[in-house]
């Protein structure tokens, strides 16, 4: 039982109990759980004969309960001698509630024990309190049984010692039923037996003091009771009612079994109060027996079930899709058969036929007729089928044909051929019988008609399918070929752009080259005065073309000399007279003096511009992130890879620098900002001082000036600068509020909230906190 | 135990790294077999259960018994083996 109970807890509730126990357990996992419900229910079996022992006096009702009442009564008799003893139970009781308190929560334990304490307090109170107000409640309360036994009371009250066999007996009824309900449900409540005691005490002080003082409300007991019952829950409070008729009788046996008034208090007593709590208790502690049990079998199932959920699960899952697949070819087949049905033919034909069947003449007449339409159109039909199948040379038969085909079944067929061609002409509906003469004539007599045909063919179900799935086979050829288009299209055009692209990139390259080779010979031109000052454009094709690309570049080419004929204003182009020939020249027409530096190769560190001091440089690092500004100008930064050459020129100032972790060029930014993130703190001082105040690229003077992010945690940044969609969303205005720390130079760590603001791409942090405010633009 | 056993001391001079649980003291093989059907086929596995049952030695026991019908003795060597390299190693 107990390893039933057990296997009910949770893993939690299995820990908690371990704990209360004095064990400190480990995490619960499938392996440990059965280890930790072994050791439990060692302790507790350990626990048991404890509380055991410092129960009896107070807790088992059926001994002691009873053997006490019996005492008092056999030795007294005495009313305020009981209660004198009384008082000193519940004077111990209250002693010990306090410690207890209403710690425990279980209601159905603290029922079920309700039903203890609160029976033997309903049984002790009319002895112990004579006072007026509680002989209201208890008028109250017992109704009319309270004017009989309270008349009597007095005067028979030493009656009360010829009684205690019988009441001995009674109670043991009622203790006995009791007794029997803890047997069996013995094990059961073996982990709330511990709390029983806390919480009978502690309940039973508040119920009783008001009654001590005489200052209790009349309704109290009831109410008390009611509560007990309500928190019953109807179901069980109606098997509460089932069971109690057993226990009910029994009492109100006792009380007519017991005719003197003098034991009758005891009786009405016991029978108007605590018979009613114990029937609606009673059955919480038997119920308990039944719904606990049930329970782990539940689990068990459930856990069965749960692991019988997902294989099925699986298993369903796995099938499902071989069930669309399966639903999907039905429905193709559906779709093939009806389409094989639509061009089927013929069926419907015989619909229209006989839907004439309202034609003048005597119905033998018209039978004949139709006979002889059926037979002519079925024919007719499947001479059209099997035309367009290919086994027969034309759609139509003559008339002749037909009418040897008609003598086939008999004379009467040949007479109605007539008959019915005319019916045909005269219907002027299409019955599936098309007759028609040697000319297209509109009106077409009987005597002109010399071919008839079929207009629905009947075709055989193989030769259905065969022209089914050639037609299919058509659509879907057509079809493919359609998508093959428009893919190669795609294609074609995606490759046209690509080599679009190419050209332009090696054109721009080529721009660049013939722009050095001008300039270089402009160079030359100035040591040695006798060069000519321009340089004749097939010159310098040859020159930077090999000759196997020459006709392949050939379009390059052109266009290059065009864009620099467009957009180059330093270079001219003239036309010269050279070996006596004309020749285009370019002329480099800048002057040299500023040129000096441009050649200087770009992306080269140019020194300090001053050194580093306290001043200029902060006393310590902040964060490992670095902010580099003026690093690059976007606009002058041209191809697709400029990003990595500052990259590798930062890496470079930084070689003996191992802590950088990663670089972000940020592209977009006209301030040419590079963020740096370095391992720690140091690593980022190292790179400060090597990178600030520095000059670098040449061509445009950047002076470096480093920023520590102050504030910005890393993930801030990363967020910010690494992820570029995140700061799209807020191009012109980021705005994020979040918890950062950081550590400043006492170490402590702050919890800062901080506005970042981006504007008109200019980049200010403020950082705000309590006492301190910070802005870097 | 007035002396230990060799497996024992062998278990307990050095990391267990990638013994089979045969290699605990009291583990012999059809205990390890026992155990490695349950998927227990290396020594810091059972280590880890052993851990797992916060080193208590008197649960560790009992979940031997159950796992693979360990007898007392065969229990309280693996548990002091596993305990004493515990207290080298951990």
């Amino acid at each position: 039982m107990v390893k039933m109970a057990a296997a009910l807890l949770t893993d939690e509730e299995l820990v908690s109990e371990l704990r209360r126990s004095g064990v400190m357990p480990g995490p619960v996992t499938d392996s440990t759980r059965p280890v930790y419900l072994k050791k439990l229910k060692k302790l507790r079996e350990e626990q048991r004969p404890r509380p055991g022992k410092t129960r009896l006096p107070n807790n088992s009702p059926a001994a002691d309960g009873h053997s006490e009442s019996l005492l008092a009564r056999s030795a007294s008799g005495d009313v305020t001698h009981r209660r004198g003893g009384r008082q000193q139970q519940q004077a111990e009781a209250g002693k010990q509630s306090p410690i207890v308190g209403f710690s425990s929560d279980e209601s159905d334990v603290d029922a079920a024990l309700g039903a203890h304490g609160g029976r033997r307090e309903r049984s002790s109170t009319p002895q112990t309190h004579g006072s007026p107000a509680q002989r209201d409640c208890v008028d109250e309360l017992d109704g009319r049984k309270a004017p009989v036994w309270w008349g009597t009371c007095r005067p028979h009250s030493p009656q009360l010692r010829d009684e205690p066999g019988e009441e001995a007996a009674k109670s043991r009824t009622v203790n006995g039923s009791r007794l029997h309900c803890r047997d069996y449900s013995d094990s059961d409540e073996e982990d709330y037996v511990q709390d029983e005691p806390p919480s009978r005490r502690s309940r039973r002080p508040v119920s009783r003091q008001p009654r001590d003082n005489g200052m209790e409300p009349p309704e109290e007991p009831g109410r008390l009771a009611w509560d007990r019952e309500a928190a019953a829950g109807s179901p069980r409070q109606r098997a509460a009612a089932r069971k109690s008729h057993t226990n009910d009788s029994n009492n109100h046996l006792g009380a007519a079994y017991n005719s003197e008034p003098g034991p009758r208090l005891y009786h009405t007593a016991n029978s108007s109060r605590v018979s009613p709590s114990n029937h609606s208790y009673y059955p919480y502690s038997h119920k308990k027996r039944p719904h606990k049990l049930p329970e782990p079998e539940e689990a068990l199932l459930q856990q069965f079930r749960g692991d019988e959920v997902s294989p099925s699960a699986g298993f369903s899952a796995h099938y499902l899709s071989m069930i669309l697949l399966t639903a999907a070819c039905l429905f193709f087949l559906l779709l093939g058969l009806t389409y094989l049905g639509m061009r089927g033919t013929g069926l419907t034909g015989e619909g229209s036929i006989r839907s004439s069947d309202d034609l003048p003449g005597d119905t033998a007449e018209n039978n004949l007729l139709m006979k002889t339409l059926h037979k002519l159109h079925d024919k007719l039909a499947k001479r059209a089928g099997d035309y367009i199948c290919g086994d027969a040379d034309c759609r139509h038969i003559s008339v002749q044909e037909a009418a040897e085909y008609l003598q086939g079944f008999g004379h009467e067929y040949i007479r109605e051929l007539n008959n019915s061609l005319e019916w045909i002409l005269d219907s002027g509906k299409d019955v599936g019988i098309r007759c028609f003469g040697d000319v297209e004539d509109a009106e077409l007599h009987i005597s002109d008609v010399k071919y008839l045909e079929s207009t629905r063919p009947q075709m055989s179900f193989v030769c259905r399918i065969r022209r089914a799935i050639v037609t299919v086979a058509h659509r879907l050829s057509l079809l493919l070929l359609g998508v093959s288009v428009v893919f190669g299209v795609l294609h074609y055009m995606r490759y046209r752009w690509k080599k679009e692209e190419e050209e332009t990139k090696q054109m721009y390259d080529l721009v660049v080259k013939i722009i050095d080779v001008l300039k270089s010979h402009n160079e030359a031109c100035q040591e040695n005065k006798e060069l000519e000052p321009y340089t004749p454009i097939p010159h310098v094709r040859d020159s930077l073309i090999p000759p196997a690309d020459r006709k392949k570049m050939k379009k390059v080419w052109e266009r290059a000399v065009e864009f620099l004929a467009a957009n180059e204003s330093r270079v001219r182009t003239e036309t010269k007279k050279l070996g006596g020939a004309d020749f285009l020249v370019w002329k480099w027409t800048q002057p040299s003096s500023c040129e000096k530096p441009s050649v200087i190769p770009s992306k080269m560190w140019q020194g300090h511009a001053f050194h580093l001091d306290k001043r200029n440089s902060p006393p310590n690092s902040l964060t490992p992130c670095l902010k580099i500004r003026n690093m690059f100008d976007p606009v002058m930064e041209i191809g697709d890879h400029w990003h990595l050459a500052i990259q590798e020129a930062i890496l470079e100032k930084c070689s003996d620098n191992e802590g950088i972790v990663h670089i972000a060029v940020d592209k977009n930014s006209r301030e040419g900002c590079v963020y740096v993130k370095c391992l720690s703190p140091d690593y980022a001082g190292k790179a400060f001082k090597a990178l600030h105040g520095s000059w670098f690229d040449g061509k445009a003077f950047h002076f470096l000036s480093l920023l520590y992010i102050i504030c910005l945690d890393e993930v801030h940044i990363l967020k910010r600068y690494y992820f570029p969609s995140f700061r799209k969303a807020g191009d012109c205005k980021i705005f994020a509020i979040g918890q950062i720390s950081s550590s400043f130079s006492s170490g402590a760590h702050l919890q800062h909230s901080f506005e970042a603001f981006k504007q008109t791409n200019e980049l200010s942090v403020t950082v705000k906190s309590a006492n301190r405010h910070i802005s870097i633009i | 135990m007035s002396s230990t056993s060799q497996k024992h001391r062998d278990f307990v001079a050095e990391p267990m790294g990638e013994k089979p649980v045969t290699a605990l003291a009291g583990i012999g093989e059809v205990l390890g077999e026992r155990l490695e059907n349950k998927g227990f086929d290396k020594a810091f596995i059972v280590l880890g259960q052993f851990l797992v049952l916060r080193k208590d030695e008197e649960m560790f026991r009992d979940w031997l018994k159950d796992t693979c019908g360990a007898n007392a003795k065969q229990g309280r060597d693996c548990s002091s083996c596993l305990k004493e390299w515990c207290d080298a190693f951990l």
